[in-house]
């Protein structure tokens, strides 16, 4: 830009600074320049973040026990008694569950009062009308409980090099156990922000937040169960084996992008709504899926596979955990509004393949249903079909694509159903009432009461003569039961039915489906021609244009009549 | 630079509904740069609720509003960049000071470097708040804070400012230092929308003013227009005569600008509609005297804004 007010800054130096000022003023610019680029919340967030009572609190009170732990393992090494090569492992123990406390229980817990706090205290209107960008806002105070957590870091590491240096402890052991304790805390943070976004009443919030504050308690006894099971296992060396790095690069890939899609969802919770809402979320919830998919995949791998003896139960799980994923996707779609804005109409992919592939991913509850079933199908069964054809004999002989199809299906079917039913009831009370995410899981809730809750009774009441063990086709509906009798029975039966069940709630869908999509495309009325559209597109003036850079009117009243 | 001859604000047929209840009920009007808009209104009219939607804070059932050009509904990101909004409640974060709020607004407004510097230096500077730069946001009085406030919407240089009762609980001398930033606002070339229920504070800084109630706009106009426009309907004007008042009468009804001459409830008394300022009726009275009528007593029922309120608004409440 050509505007004075906005040259170079600083004037050249002066031939005779000296080089002490000359490193000074760059040491001022490259601050200056880092904390421009910095994100404005996580800048607002530290200054006020960090002189919060809570952390300083939090962070003294876990400095007083590191100390006491540190001297109290030092009393117990002179001790000769204790003298043994364990000590380090219980050192690192110690620091683990004292550094995991404010970590895991009380920088999640401050992250979700925050959010919570932008609302009670009204800032939150305030930030949103600024340039800043809902992802910017919680990127924001993601960074800000990061720099915390680099606090901590820094003020054990010296603790954590004096357990090394005691022995009894790798650094591989050591390493796993912090990585641990940092992802979680990252993960639980995320949740902590999403949670944030998902009441705006006071009642709701408190509920969130007393749940949020058990689950953390839950997390932190899990992560430190987990650190020490890995610990005393291995006797403090937890062994590099392919077990470990398989499970640990799963769990943090997985971690990683459930992380990422729960950003996306507190993103897309905080959006206004004209905004889209929905395309960058739908594209995140595609990669955990394909992640549960890769690691099954990585585990039927011929030389790999079998070394970690991987069996049909491993694919169950995953394969439920794929399923429940899909399941948790059309509860969030089921609370989308519905309704499309004139602004969002306009920026619809229009090309050919863009509506191929990028309709799925557009706002509508119903074109939600289809983009699950759709993903869900395309995800996992090209992968069955080139298994079923490609898998070396000897392998395919201890698991049975077939059954994989089979379990694959059934899922697939549950999705199809009990979605498909959610969908039009809610299409239906969307008409009549605001209908949130509160409101879908109360519709889903509802079916599964009617259909695998009320068999059960069904069938103690009556006490109908079915042999313990045997299957009743009345908890058909029921997957767990139902997938139980797939798994164990290879001759078939309830498949076939599910599929019959399953058309009729598709094909009840479709007419909405394409009536969203209709929608979608049907421009608003006409725009007003602007002729000078293109000449409007450029940013305003920078602010203050008209005063000299640096100086300031003696006379603002003055200044401003020219 | 500022282009005086498009309007910075254009409202048109704006609707705005919750459930049953016309918030804002088919508005129309506009605003030019360096003028002040005034919004007065009984509680519950739908100023707040008018302006939410040019803060791009709401969105309009039916019309639409354009800032600099921009609609609010298809292009709200570039309204929020020429747009600041002072909302009718303070809000702050805790352990932040006053620069540093403005630095956040600052920074969120994407300003870097110096341009950021200069624009909270600035701001501080026109809002006075240079003195208290490192007292804590909440410890704040209220009219510091209404300053703040100020501060924080105008921290974007915006082209339009919008003030939502921005003197509501201020003290006369901070309610006078409000108005003359106001009036430098406007001075700099800021379109100033602002609401109030101090009618007499919009009349001494308002271009314009619109009278709105129950989500209608009643009356619209520069203050002096509207004023005679008031007058039209009926300004009332009584005269106490020694004797005479036939001839009153008849000079009266010869008079231009005098209508509806009727004689009072007491035999010597008079009164009549004139049309006209303070000096046209001094003039009529010079000439009563001069053409030989004895006047005793002279007085006209001034029209205040709130004359012009209590006349165009009926009380309604919804
Ligand atoms: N979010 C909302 N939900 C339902 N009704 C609303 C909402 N916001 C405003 N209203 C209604 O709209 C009408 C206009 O309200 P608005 O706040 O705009 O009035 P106002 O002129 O700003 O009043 P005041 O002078 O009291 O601030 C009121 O009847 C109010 O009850
Ligand atoms: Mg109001």
């Amino acid at each position: 830009m050509t505007n004075p007010a906005r040259g170079p800054a600083a004037p050249p130096p002066a031939a005779d600074t000296s080089s002490n000022q000359a490193a000074e003023g760059r040491w001022q610019r490259w601050e200056a320049a880092l904390s421009d680029r910095l994100n404005p919340i996580l800048v607002k967030e530290a200054r006020q973040g960090l002189k919060s009572r809570l952390f300083v609190f939090t962070f003294f009170a876990a400095l007083l026990f590191a100390w006491g732990w540190s001297v109290l393992g030092v009393a117990l090494l002179v001790d000769p008694a204790y003298e043994d090569s364990r000590a380090g492992l219980g050192m690192f123990l110690g620091y683990c569950a004292i550094l995991a406390f404010p970590l895991l229980v009380v920088g999640p817990q401050a992250a979700y009062r925050s959010m919570v706090n932008e609302w009670e205290d009204a800032t939150y209107e305030l930030m949103s009308i600024t340039s800043l960008e809902a992802g910017h806002i919680v990127r924001g105070k993601l960074g800000s409980a990061l720099l915390q957590m680099m606090l901590y870091a820094a003020v054990f590491l010296p603790c954590i090099g004096f357990t090394y240096l005691l022995g009894g402890v790798s650094l591989l052991s050591i390493a796993v156990g912090l990585v641990a304790i940092f992802a979680g805390s990252v993960f639980a943070t995320q949740l902590g922000l999403c949670l944030a976004t998902m009441s705006r009443n006071r009642g709701g919030q408190m509920l969130l937040s007393v749940l949020f504050l058990v689950a953390l308690l839950g997390l932190y006894w899990m992560v430190l169960l987990f650190v020490g099971v890995l610990l005393l296992e291995g006797g403090g060396n937890a062994a590099s084996s392919p077990e470990l790095w398989y499970g640990l690069f799963v769990t943090l890939t997985l971690l990683a992008s459930y992380g990422y899609a729960l950003y996306q969802l507190t993103r897309s919770r905080l959006l206004f709504p004209s905004e889209n809402r929905t395309t960058a979320l739908r594209l995140a919830l595609l990669v955990p899926p394909a992640l549960w998919l890769a690691a099954w995949l990585a585990a039927m791998t011929p030389g790999f596979g079998p070394q970690l003896g991987m069996d049909d139960e491993l694919t169950l799980f995953i394969f439920s955990a794929f399923f429940i994923h899909w399941a948790a996707v059309l509860l969030i779609i089921g609370g989308e509004s519905g309704e499309i804005s004139q602004r969002m109409r306009r920026r619809v992919p229009r090309s050919v393949l863009g509506r191929l592939f990028g309709l799925w991913l557009l706002p509508g509850p119903r074109l939600g249903y289809f983009y699950v079933l759709l993903s869900y199908a395309g995800m996992i069964f090209p992968w069955l079909l080139v298994l079923w054809y490609t898998l070396p004999s000897p392998f395919s002989a201890r698991f049975r694509p077939a059954e994989w199809v089979r379990l694959a299906g059934a899922f697939w079917c549950y999705l199809a159903i009990y979605g498909g039913i959610a969908t039009w009831l809610l299409a239906w009370l969307r008409r009549r009432v605001v209908v949130n995410m509160m409101l879908a899981a109360a519709v889903i809730s509802l079916q599964v009461v009617v259909f695998c809750i009320v068999p059960l009774f069904v069938e103690v009441i009556t006490a109908s003569g079915i042999p313990f063990g045997q299957y009743s086709p009345i908890h058909l509906l029921n997957p767990i039961i139902t997938i139980d009798e797939l798994m164990a029975n290879p001759a078939g039966g309830p498949e076939y039915w599910l599929m019959v069940l399953a058309l009729p709630t598709v094909v009840v869908n479709v007419p909405g489906a394409y009536r969203e999509m209709v929608l979608l495309y049907r421009t608003g009325p006409a725009q007003q021609p602007e002729p000078e559209a293109a000449a409007k597109e450029q940013p305003p003036e920078h602010p203050f244009a008209d005063l000299a850079a640096g100086t300031l009117p003696s006379s603002t009243a003055q200044s401003s009549s020219s | 630079m500022i282009d005086r001859s498009q309007p910075a604000i254009e409202v048109y047929n704006l609707h705005r509904f919750f459930g049953r209840v016309r918030a804002v009920d088919d508005i129309s009007f506009q605003v030019y740069p360096g003028q002040v808009f005034g919004f007065i209104g009984p509680n519950g009219a739908g100023k707040t609720t008018t302006m939410r939607i040019l803060a791009t804070l709401d969105q309009p059932s039916y019309g639409n509003a354009y800032v600099a050009g921009f609609s609010v509904v298809e292009d709200p990101d570039q309204v929020r960049l020429r747009l600041g909004f002072m909302p009718d409640y303070f809000n702050t974060y805790p352990y932040v000071n006053v620069v540093e709020y403005l630095d956040f607004y600052a920074r969120a407004y994407g300003l870097r470097g110096n341009q950021r510097r200069r624009a909270v230096e600035f701001t501080m500077h026109f809002t006075g708040l240079e003195p208290l730069a490192d007292k804590p946001t909440r410890a704040l009085s209220k009219g510091m804070k209404q300053r703040l406030c100020l501060g924080r919407a105008m921290i974007h240089d915006p082209l339009v400012l919008v003030l939502d009762e921005p003197a509501a609980g201020l003290d006369p001398r901070a309610r006078i230092e409000l108005r003359q930033m106001i009036r430098r606002l406007a001075q700099r070339g800021k379109a100033v929308f602002i609401s109030s229920h101090i009618l007499t504070e919009l009349a001494e800084i308002c271009d314009a003013v619109g009278v709105i109630e129950a989500g209608k706009l009643r009356a619209q106009g520069p203050v002096e227009h509207i004023r005679r426009q008031l007058a039209r309907g009926g300004a009332t004007v009584q005269v106490e005569l020694l004797d005479q008042v036939e001839q009153a009468v008849r000079w009266l009804e010869q008079h231009p600008g005098v209508s509806q001459v009727e004689r009072g409830q007491q035999e010597n008394m008079l009164t009549f509609q004139h049309e006209g300022d303070a000096s046209e009726r001094a003039e009529l009275l010079r000439q009563m005297v001069q053409a030989g009528l004895p006047v005793v007593g002279f007085s006209a029922k001034g029209h205040t804004l709130e004359d012009l309120f209590l006349a165009l608004t009926e009380g309604n409440v919804q």
